[in-house]
């Protein structure tokens, strides 16, 4: 009986061929518009992840306890000794879930160049082999002139400027600057070093101040072979979460731990938060708006056809009957609706990632980036479920009404 | 006796533009029978035709069908009534245009009869009964107006109803198939003992019952 019921919505659907066109095309638009806005975070979030995993920070960092809730009085006070840092890269690399395992050193100093310009810089000492590979494909850290140290066990007299920072320093490719730093005993150090690269942080008051040297000139030039930190990269990006108690795990009785990267970097999940504020309250707006549409067109269809509603009734078809006519009916406008706004927000988002359409850079960025959005069959099932419901809520709200009223009102309705 | 009506009354509006459609109507009608409700314009024949139908309520008075006294309230009912025993022809025919006309004959008995093989059978006999065997998947909008009128009254028989009311059946009718439709009705009042009741002004319709009913201003006379 329930499929007698299908097939008169269905054909009722047909009938009204313009109408329902107008229903099924709001619905498809608006369906297209929640996958596509969905797939533009997803890639935002997608891009952000990228950046922040690649630009440097890995996937998780490694580092004493202490380090996590107290602050450091002396350089490198909570740094990790030679051994225990050697020890735990080896086991970290044993693992097959870790790509690569970097030791970094950071301290900050004075750099000058000729005795005439000098200013502070915030240096990392770097394991330079490793982080090229880490920051392949992250146009945050990339080169803008020169490249990355060579030989650094030979020769570990080099350093990278971030940009602004060489302009200050009226420094080139191939030029010399001296680097000034307080060394882990108290005192003083310094070092010649030659510049064979200068590359963009992304970040305007970055790009001031970051340098990065060979972690063999930072030893020197501080006088200790403390880590400050190790960075560890996993083979999939997005496995943090998975391999995060793995690593854990192995330093279990250790005095380290490791932080996972939207912990070091916490403005990613005040991020996260505020941008699926507004796609939740931007996506209520829209639902509301295309259950008005679509409620619009059924009270249309409904009002139609008061007198069958009423010679039905008058045959003793039940309510609940009735109810499920139009019931199908908006979920026919809603299904069929929201299959097409699939296909509409899938094929949309396939032309736009073709493109080549660029982003301008985000605030307190300097790179722009390639639009590009990421649709997922998750949001596309979920638009298919919601605009469903919204077919059924659309139809059951008048019918509902009409079916209030006695069956010769019904009948003689106008 | 299949249905009787003691004080019947029906008011329409209240206060200033109150208006008495029926004044306490009484009113038999035995199974088999073949009556008309007659009367001018006004003078309640729908008012009346709708109570008996339970599509409407009564504003006073009692309603008996089968000996059984009938509580509008009681919806389900009232909605067995519809289904098993009561039978309808309107005026405008009132076919659903997307179904067939044996789909429309079906759908009459979609409560009454649950097997569908059976409805299916029982929409086939009596479209055949009124010479429409030829054109049971027609929809409404290939019929002539007195085609679509005798699928009307297919549907009405549907469930073997014990009663169908009419109102106005002929209204929207040429003379031709006036006279065929009320050839019909008659024969299948003789056939089947289907009890009919129905509201015209057509003499010629008036000529062919054994029972006639005049309203006037909402009273008998």
């Amino acid at each position: 009986m329930i499929g007698k019921w299908f097939k008169i919505a269905w054909r009722n659907v047909v009938r009204n061929k313009r109408r329902s066109m107008v229903a099924i095309w709001t619905v498809a638009i608006i369906s297209g518009s929640i996958i596509l806005a969905h797939g533009y975070i997803n890639f935002t979030f997608w891009g952000l992840t990228r950046m922040i995993v690649q630009g440097g920070t890995g996937n998780m960092q490694i580092v004493d306890n202490r380090m996590i809730n107290e602050f450091e009085t002396e350089l490198l006070e909570f740094g990790l000794s030679k051994k225990m840092a050697d020890d735990t890269v080896k086991k970290l690399e044993s693992n097959k879930d870790v790509r690569r395992v970097m030791q970094r050193v950071l301290f900050t100093g004075i750099v000058s160049k000729d005795d005439s310009i000098s200013t502070v810089f915030r240096a990392t000492g770097i394991e330079s082999s490793k982080e090229v590979r880490l920051q392949q494909g992250n146009s945050a850290g990339a080169f803008v002139k020169g490249k990355m140290f060579k030989d650094t066990e030979k020769n570990p007299f080099q350093v990278i400027l971030a940009v602004d920072l060489a302009k200050k320093l009226s420094v080139d490719v191939g030029g010399e600057v001296v680097l000034l730093a307080n060394t882990v005993e108290g005192g003083i150090n310094a070092i010649d070093a030659t510049v064979t690269g200068i590359y963009d942080t992304g970040i305007p008051i970055t790009n001031q101040l970051a340098l990065k040297v060979p972690i063999e000139l930072a030893h020197q030039l501080l006088l200790t072979d403390k880590t400050s930190s190790i960075v560890v990269q996993l083979r999939d990006i997005e496995a943090t979460r998975t391999v995060l108690p793995k690593v854990n795990n192995l330093l279990k009785g250790s005095v380290m731990s490791a932080r996972p990267w939207y912990d070091i970097k916490p403005y990613f999940k005040a991020v996260e938060t505020i941008y699926y504020s507004i796609f939740t309250v931007m996506g209520v707006i829209i639902m509301v708006v295309a259950l008005l549409s679509v409620a619009n067109v059924m009270g249309n269809t409904v009002n139609e056809r008061v007198p069958e509603i009423g010679t039905l009734r008058a045959f003793g078809i039940k309510k609940w009957q009735l109810r499920l006519n139009f019931i199908f009916e908006g979920l026919i406008i809603g299904f069929i609706g929201a299959v097409l706004g699939a296909i509409l927000g899938l094929g949309l988002a396939l032309v736009l990632n073709q493109s080549g359409i660029m982003m301008p850079p985000p605030p307190g960025r300097t790179t722009a980036y390639p639009l590009l959005i990421l649709p997922t069959m998750g949001t596309a099932f979920w638009v298919l479920a919601m605009m469903s419901v919204l077919g059924v809520v659309a139809s059951y709200l008048p019918i509902n009404k009409i079916l209030k009223k006695k069956v010769v009102e019904q009948l003689n309705h106008t | 006796m299949l249905m009787q009506l003691k004080k019947i009354t029906k008011v329409f509006g209240t206060d200033i533009a109150e208006v008495r459609a029926l004044k306490g109507i009484d009113l038999e009608v035995d199974a088999g029978a073949f009556t008309a409700v007659s009367g001018p314009s006004g003078s309640g024949k729908s008012t009346l035709l709708n109570i008996i139908g339970l599509l409407d309520d009564a504003t006073s008075g009692e309603y008996y069908f089968d000996g059984e006294k009938i509580d509008n309230s009681n919806e389900q009912h009232i909605n067995h009534l519809r289904a098993f025993d009561l039978g309808f022809i309107f005026q405008d025919f009132n076919l659903l245009p997307v179904l067939t006309a044996q789909e429309n004959v079906e759908m009459s008995a979609l409560s009454s009869i649950s097997n569908a093989q059976e409805r299916k059978a029982q929409a086939q006999h009596f479209l055949e009964q009124v010479g429409l065997e030829d054109k049971m998947n027609a929809f409404p909008n290939q019929l002539s107006g007195g085609q679509q009128q005798r699928v009307s009254v297919a549907r009405s028989l549907m469930g073997e109803s014990k009663l169908i009311l009419a109102d106005e059946p002929t209204a929207n009718l040429d003379s031709e198939n006036t006279l065929k439709l009320i050839e019909l009705m008659r024969k299948l009042n003789q056939d089947l003992g289907t009890a009919f009741l129905f509201s015209t002004h057509d003499e010629r319709l008036l000529a062919k019952v054994n029972n006639t009913i005049k309203l006037l201003d909402g009273e008998i006379v």
